[in-house]
């Protein structure tokens, strides 16, 4: 009795940490997904508009990034009130309302924060009010979404663009100014077209393939770890039972 | 025993990639020759330079495919001889690296190497460097210039007859300047009967099909006869449309590219005459003062369309061939 006791409670205990490790195991993946497997910009092509112009310095990535950030999580945070009303017009209208009321008090914060950097985005900053993420991304909430998963998506989503942005901004700006962030940078080279919107969309196509190269070369490096922990594991098996 | 009675020559080969890059890469030896004769030594080590660029971004994309292309099939080593030749003899070295690394890690690497590109990779390097680099690789030196190899040089760059025609203005240079390429311009393009004498050659060898070029120039040369930007109008502006600028170089060596053009006999021709109303149109409305690789990336992505159309056409003729017998 007291074995079968110890086992059935041997058991749930390793049942305990599978769950445990699982919950881990799928938040760091969510993480990794939305960042870099699944990222929004890159992989799903939400806002690639926004992505491609506004990659020409950091403070315009900056100034868009806190723009999204506004309008996004704002109108999730609306729509998640709202998830329930009926129709999916009146949802949508309503969805667009908010995000445009949104985006005008986003626009005046963002240039009086970033200043001439963000206006020489133009007319993207009005286009916020109707970017991919948020219509996505309020259209999708259900009545079963939990609010608190809704907002870290949201968040991560967010997290992704201002990752690819970046990096797009970071390359773009050195190589067509030789600046980061205004600051004059040392530089051999000059290739202003690199600032021309079709080089942003090259560059964002190899930072795909970079990111698909990466996570395939982490994956197999994983592949092979577990593999050969296992076969260890078989290798001490087959010792015990002799 | 069937006997085949055949004309000369008797002796059939298959024609394989490396054969046709072999007889592109021959070709641009006389440019070079003759571009090595007007500016001097500095012409061919921009070549070597450049190939060496594009030779060297082949084997590091060879390696991260692990293997997937020949870099045997000297399609990187024609690419990096054009590219210096559409260019000024006093350009920099940074500028045709520039161009060579944008032709084979974006427009050639990315979409599968050699035969599965769909942009001209000299044309789109040539492009990004014009977008770049801008009124720079449109200023020549002198014919008889001989450019040092290293170091800034103190030639007197000038524009070339294309500018003029560009402004409206009618080239002040004669027949004869113009075939045996005396006057400034880009290192390749300059001289007409070089060229001439290249395309023959390459037509013999089979390895570029004489409809595409043919019905490219002559579309050119009717387009420029019925609108021509230069005042003397007529004969002449077709003379100075078709000897000015990349036309003549680009319609040989860039327009022949037998991956990035269509397959079909009859879709070449549709194709040429379309690349010919299309240059003619950047010509006369463009921003830039040469713009026949801009047009010809756009023909590139249209490839497909004309590819489309000659199977459906040949589809229907051998249908109703079918039908009649």
């Amino acid at each position: 009795m007291t074995s079968v006791n110890c086992l059935s409670t041997g058991v749930a205990v390793v049942k305990l940490e599978l769950a445990k490790m699982r919950r881990y195991r799928r938040g760091g993946r969510t993480l990794r997904r939305l960042l870099l497997g699944g990222n929004p910009a890159l992989v799903i092509g939400l806002n690639l508009p926004f992505l491609v112009v506004a990659s020409v310095s950091l403070r315009a990535a900056a100034a868009v990034t806190l723009e999204l950030l506004l309008v996004h999580m704002g109108t999730l945070a609306v729509m998640l009130t709202v998830r329930r009303a009926q129709g999916g017009a009146v949802r949508l209208a309503t969805q667009v309302a908010v995000s445009t009321l949104l985006t005008v008090w986003a626009r005046l914060l963002v240039i009086r924060l970033f200043g001439s950097a963000a206006g020489t985005l133009g007319m993207f900053l009005y286009l916020m009010a109707v970017n991919g993420m948020t219509l996505t991304g309020g259209a999708a909430i259900g009545a079963r979404h939990k609010p608190g998963r809704v907002l870290v998506g949201g968040l991560l989503q967010v997290g992704g663009f201002a990752l690819a942005i970046a990096l797009l901004a970071l390359a773009r700006e050195y190589a067509g100014y030789n600046t980061l962030w205004g600051v004059p940078l040392p530089a051999t080279f000059r290739l202003s077209g690199v600032t021309a919107p079709f080089f942003g969309l090259i560059l964002a196509g190899f930072l795909l393939g970079a990111g698909r190269f990466a996570g395939k070369a982490v994956a197999g490096a994983r592949m092979r770890e577990r593999a050969r922990r296992e076969a260890r594991f078989l290798v001490v098996r087959d010792e015990r039972h002799g | 025993m069937k006997l085949i009675q055949q004309p000369a020559p008797h002796i059939r080969v298959a024609q394989t990639t490396r054969g046709v890059m072999g007889d592109a890469v021959a070709a641009l030896g006389f440019l070079y020759a003759m571009a090595y004769y007007y500016h001097g030594p500095r012409a061919p080590v921009l070549g070597l330079g450049s190939v060496a660029v594009c030779l060297a971004c082949d084997v590091a994309c060879n390696f991260i495919t692990r293997g997937g292309h020949n870099i045997r099939d000297l399609s990187a080593i024609v690419t990096g001889l054009l590219l210096p030749l559409m260019m000024p003899a006093t350009v920099g070295y940074g500028v045709v690296a520039t161009a060579g690394l944008f032709a084979m890690l974006v427009a050639k690497a990315p979409f599968g190497g050699t035969g599965h590109n769909v942009f001209n990779p000299a044309a789109a390097g040539f492009s990004f460097a014009v977008v770049c680099f801008g009124g720079s690789l449109f200023l020549y030196p002198p014919p008889a210039f001989k450019a040092p190899v290293w170091g800034p040089s103190d030639a007197v760059l000038a524009a070339s007859p294309a500018f003029t025609l560009r402004m409206g203005g009618t080239p002040g240079y004669d027949i004869t300047d113009m075939l045996v390429g005396n006057y400034p311009g880009p290192m390749g393009a300059t001289n007409i009967l070089v060229l001439a004498a290249c395309l023959l050659y390459l037509v013999f060898r089979g390895t570029v099909r004489w409809s595409m070029p043919f019905s490219f120039f002559a579309t050119v040369g009717v387009l420029a006869w019925l609108f021509p930007r230069s005042a003397a109008g007529g004969l002449s502006s077709v003379g100075f449309e078709l000897a000015t600028g990349l036309l003549l170089f680009g319609g040989i060596f860039l327009l022949g590219d037998p991956v990035t053009t269509p397959k079909r006999e009859m879709s070449k021709v549709a194709f040429g005459i379309t690349a010919g109303a299309v240059v003619m149109l950047f010509r006369h409305f463009g921003r830039q003062e040469e713009e026949l690789t801009f047009a010809l990336l756009l023909m590139n992505a249209a490839v497909w369309g004309f590819d489309m159309a000659g199977e459906r056409v040949a589809s229907i003729i051998r249908r109703r061939k079918r039908k009649e017998h």
